[in-house]
């Protein structure tokens, strides 16, 4: 069955053109211009992913709205931010918000795809069964590969699905110095690099909440991160 | 000039104020002479009609008035203030402080010396006769007396009726005088008995002898004549002539005492000047009780230098030659006819007075003059009372006026200074407007200024702002139609039935639409790079290390050029934030990169001591255009000349600067020494 793919975005051009783009790899598009008309038709039925534009109209922040809105409805739902705005302060909102990802639409459409078939990849690994070595262990970091969880001191971090995949790839090879590029891969995402050093940030931000003293990500600048063994 | 000069300037008028109080004060005293000589030629003018009613008062005889002339040896005999003790000595006779005619000059050196004097019903007589040697009475020969072998003195009288009589003056040794009656005419045969009410004394000088003498008014007539005879009645000295005796009238002086009014003095002269008589005071002045706490020594320091200050018009005081006589001005003139009231300073003994003198006429006939004396000690007092408290007022008026006006002048060019600092302050050298207008809330005009400066400042600042983020605005607005454009196109490109030459076409439009893209991201990333700065936390990390770190990697990164580093210090703590460094360096890597030829070495340098370090980087290459120094770091700035295919919007330095701001640093451009390139130096402080 076709992979259901909402797309809320108020200028038309745009949305036929991604839509298009999806249509072309094989998923199914539904387009909506506005916020009202998006949630309804998520009531009825919810897609298997959402691309949303954060202005919508006469709506600025319609976006986060219908975020809102959506995560209330089902907690799982992949949701893509598609936006011309490209302040970090608004990616932090709408990753805050639980979306799974914050695109700017200087993205071209093969990147958006390769995003987007990432995500449903990730999500079809949680369905399947677990790999062999299923569990990471370093110190007092598990990472649990096949349910995608991690903790500190057995306490869940409660990473996002780009967060889990970038510390596993940091924790995966201790001492090794990931660029952003290796970083983006692991993760299956294309973001440029002031969204990796956001990442990295939001991430340190976690493990300090449980553990004050926690540095085991140390930034060697000009060439990337790596994780130092405590 | 500046402006608390001019007001100052300006607050010295005041001394106008008290030079009008001195004027006023002036005009004011003025009147009250006027008035008080007024009054005082009033009085004299009725007391000279009383004593024209009298001329026998002032004169015995009539030709006295016209005939009277000392030159030719007429005596004059003043009244005397005091009575003189009859010693023989002359010390207790007046002496005037003028020449007086035929008292100082000595017009008959060989004649016995003469003076009269009248006190009360007494005529003073002091004679002094040259003499080589005295021969005095044997008294044990008094029965030979008519026939006298003696030094004699002989006073020859004749009264008003022409009858002569003569006195015979002798002594058996100096000290008592023989006063007897005398025959007229040589040998002067005295009688044997002496004068009764007569009493005189007999004394040697130096140079002969000298006798005093005390009569009767009365005995004595109205001309005299001495005779000075030796033992063998040989006359050795006489007076030139039968002299006329002209004396002062105490008849005249008790009638001016009766009309005299309280405190002020009469004198009355003859028409050639000779006191005959003066009576009443001008002490005691009534006022001085009126005025209570009106003292001569009162502000006395104050006054005494108001008074040399303004020099009264007083005139000075004038020796008149008294007891003897008045000359000099007022009574001059009004001997001539003519009534004057004149203000005299204070001179020894006597106050400052004002003095009035009328002449004494009597059917167009003028016997004399009348001169009436009034302190005007009291006035002057007041006067310069008034004048002091005047000028002492109006002086701490004028001196409170011009610091008052001083200090408002400083407050007001105070505040002007401050709102031009303020002004020229406005614009930060780094182009930046900080508009902290003082004084906007004052309620003057300088507060109208203010607040219109604060106007247009706040308009530029809306203006440059709207400048700075018209990138950001721009890019935001492009944006959709760009992705517009760059996904129709991907979209184009996935069709297959596309001809080789429509292909090439459209990877020219993606090739298009990706650098509008990129000079898109560019316009935004100050925006950016400051909304992160906002959000960013300091922490302590070596400098040096990432300076380390990242010349490594820039090694691989830009591998067509030689990347030197020269960090002399081994750590280098600072404060800040370790990315917003990094992207810094990126920034001026990116400069120096595109700048410098291919192969060309570009040295990373960090030196520092102990209150701050400086990061350099250096790039061969052409150098800065002139003038544009440190406006390379403004926004939407560039210096370059040309591009070599990358968009240069003059934001990297820009964003240099918003990071080295955000360390407290300071950034600047410069040539290198040898012109071979350009040196950007970040200067960061060490806390």
């Amino acid at each position: 069955m076709k992979k259901l793919i909402a797309i809320v975005e108020d200028e038309p051009a745009l949305r036929d053109n991604y839509a298009a783009a999806f249509q072309r790899h094989g998923y199914s598009v539904r387009t909506y211009g506005s916020r009202k008309e998006a949630i309804e038709a998520f009531r009825a039925r919810l897609p298997d992913l959402a691309v949303i534009d954060v202005g919508l109209r006469d709506e600025p922040e319609g976006g986060f709205e219908l975020c809102r809105e959506l995560r209330a409805i089902s907690a799982e739902l992949p949701i893509i931010f598609l936006t011309a705005r490209d302040s970090e302060l608004d990616a932090v909102s709408g990753l805050r918000l639980g979306a799974d990802d914050y695109l700017t639409k200087d993205i071209s459409l093969t990147h958006l795809i390769a995003r987007v078939t990432a995500l449903f990849r990730r999500i079809d690994a949680l369905t399947q069964p677990s790999n062999r070595d299923q569990l990471v262990a370093r110190g007092a970091l598990v990472i649990d590969t096949a349910r995608l969880h991690a903790t500190w001191n057995d306490k869940p971090l409660g990473l996002t699905l780009t967060e889990f995949w970038i510390v596993h790839a940091l924790a995966k090879n201790p001492g090794h110095v990931k660029n952003r590029q290796q970083l983006m891969d692991a993760a299956n995402v294309v973001l440029d690099d002031n969204t990796i050093t956001s990442h990295i940030k939001r991430i340190r931000r976690k493990f300090q909440a449980i553990d004050p003293g926690f540095d085991n990500i140390e930034t060697m600048y000009g060439m990337g991160y790596r994780w130092k063994e405590s | 000039m500046s402006l608390r000069a001019k007001l100052l300037l300006l607050s010295l008028l005041t001394l106008l104020l008290p030079w009008a109080g001195w004027r006023y004060a002036q005009e004011m005293e003025t009147t009250l002479r006027r008035g008080q000589e007024a009054s005082l030629l009033t009085t004299a003018d009725v007391l000279s009609r009383v004593v024209a009613g009298e001329p026998e008062l002032l004169y015995r005889t009539r030709d006295l008035s016209a005939n009277f002339d000392p030159a030719q040896g007429d005596i004059f005999a003043p009244l005397l203030t005091t009575t003189p003790l009859v010693d023989g000595f002359a010390d207790e006779w007046p002496v005037p402080a003028r020449p007086v005619p035929g008292f100082t000059e000595d017009n008959f050196p060989a004649a016995p010396r003469v003076r009269l004097g009248v006190f009360g019903r007494s005529m003073h007589l002091y004679a002094e006769v040259r003499a080589d040697k005295i021969d005095y009475e044997i008294p044990s020969h008094a029965e030979f007396a008519q026939r006298p072998s003696s030094d004699r003195l002989i006073l020859l009288m004749r009264d008003e009726f022409g009858h002569e009589r003569a006195w015979s003056l002798s002594a058996v040794a100096p000290g008592p005088l023989l006063v007897r009656p005398c025959e007229v005419g040589l040998p002067w045969v005295p009688a044997g008995e002496t004068v009764p009410h007569v009493s005189g004394v007999w004394r040697e000088t130096g140079t002969g002898y000298a006798i005093e003498l005390r009569a009767p008014v009365n005995a004595f007539g109205t001309h005299l004549a001495l005779y000075a005879l030796d033992k063998d009645h040989r006359t050795i000295a006489q007076t030139p002539s039968l002299a006329a005796v002209h004396t002062g009238s105490e008849l005249l002086k008790a009638r001016l005492q009766r009309y005299a009014p309280e405190g002020t003095r009469v004198s009355v002269v003859d028409t050639h000047g000779w006191l005959l008589a003066r009576a009443g005071s001008i002490a005691a002045m009534p006022a001085d009780a009126r005025y209570t706490g009106l003292q001569r020594d009162q502000h006395g320091f104050a006054r005494s230098i108001y008074r040399n200050l303004f020099a009264g018009e007083d005139t000075p005081a004038v020796s008149y030659g008294l007891p003897y006589g008045m000359w000099g001005t007022p009574v001059d003139e009004a001997r001539a006819g003519e009534e004057r009231a004149l203000w005299f300073e204070q001179a020894a003994g006597e106050p400052s007075l004002i003095r009035a003198a009328v002449p004494i006429e009597l059917e167009g006939e003028s016997f004399g003059a009348l001169v009436v004396e009034q302190a005007g000690e009291q006035l002057v007092l007041v006067r310069e009372l008034a004048l002091t408290r005047l000028l002492n007022l109006t002086l701490a008026a004028t001196v409170f006026a011009v610091l008052i006006t001083l200090a408002f002048g400083a407050r007001l060019s105070h505040r002007i200074r401050r709102l031009s600092r303020a002004a020229s302050t406005a614009l930060t050298p780094e182009g930046r407007i900080e508009a902290a207008i003082p004084e906007t809330r004052a309620r003057d005009e300088l507060g109208a200024l203010a607040r219109s400066f604060g106007t247009l400042l706040g308009r530029l600042k809306e203006y440059t702002s709207y400048l700075q983020t018209l990138g950001t605005k721009l890019s935001h607005e492009l944006r959709t139609p760009l992705t517009i454009v760059s996904s129709s196109l991907d979209n184009l490109s996935s069709e297959e039935t596309l001809s080789p030459s429509a292909r090439e076409y459209l990877e020219r439009a993606r090739h298009g639409a990706a650098r509008m893209h990129g000079l898109l991201g560019a316009l935004s990333e100050a925006t950016r790079v400051e909304q992160s700065i906002e959000h960013t936390e300091r922490v302590r990390f070596d400098l040096a290390e990432l300076v380390r770190n990242m010349a490594d990697a820039y090694r691989q990164t830009f591998p067509r050029h030689r990347i030197e580093a020269r960090i002399e210090l081994e750590r280098c703590q600072i404060t800040g934030s370790p990315d917003l460094i990094a992207q810094l360096l990126d920034k001026l890597m990116d400069n120096a990169a595109d700048f410098a030829p291919e192969g060309a070495p570009i040295t990373i340098a960090l030196e520092g001591d102990a209150r701050g370090c400086r990061l350099s980087v250096r790039n061969e290459g052409p150098t800065l255009p002139p003038g544009i120094d440190d406006r390379l770091f403004e926004s939407l700035v560039s210096g370059r000349a040309g591009a070599n295919g990358k968009p240069h919007l003059g934001l990297g330095l820009y964003i240099v600067r918003l990071i080295a701001d955000f360390h407290g640093g300071t950034v600047n451009a410069r040539n290198a020494p040898d012109d071979a390139g350009v040196v950007v130096t970040l200067e960061l402080p060490r806390y």
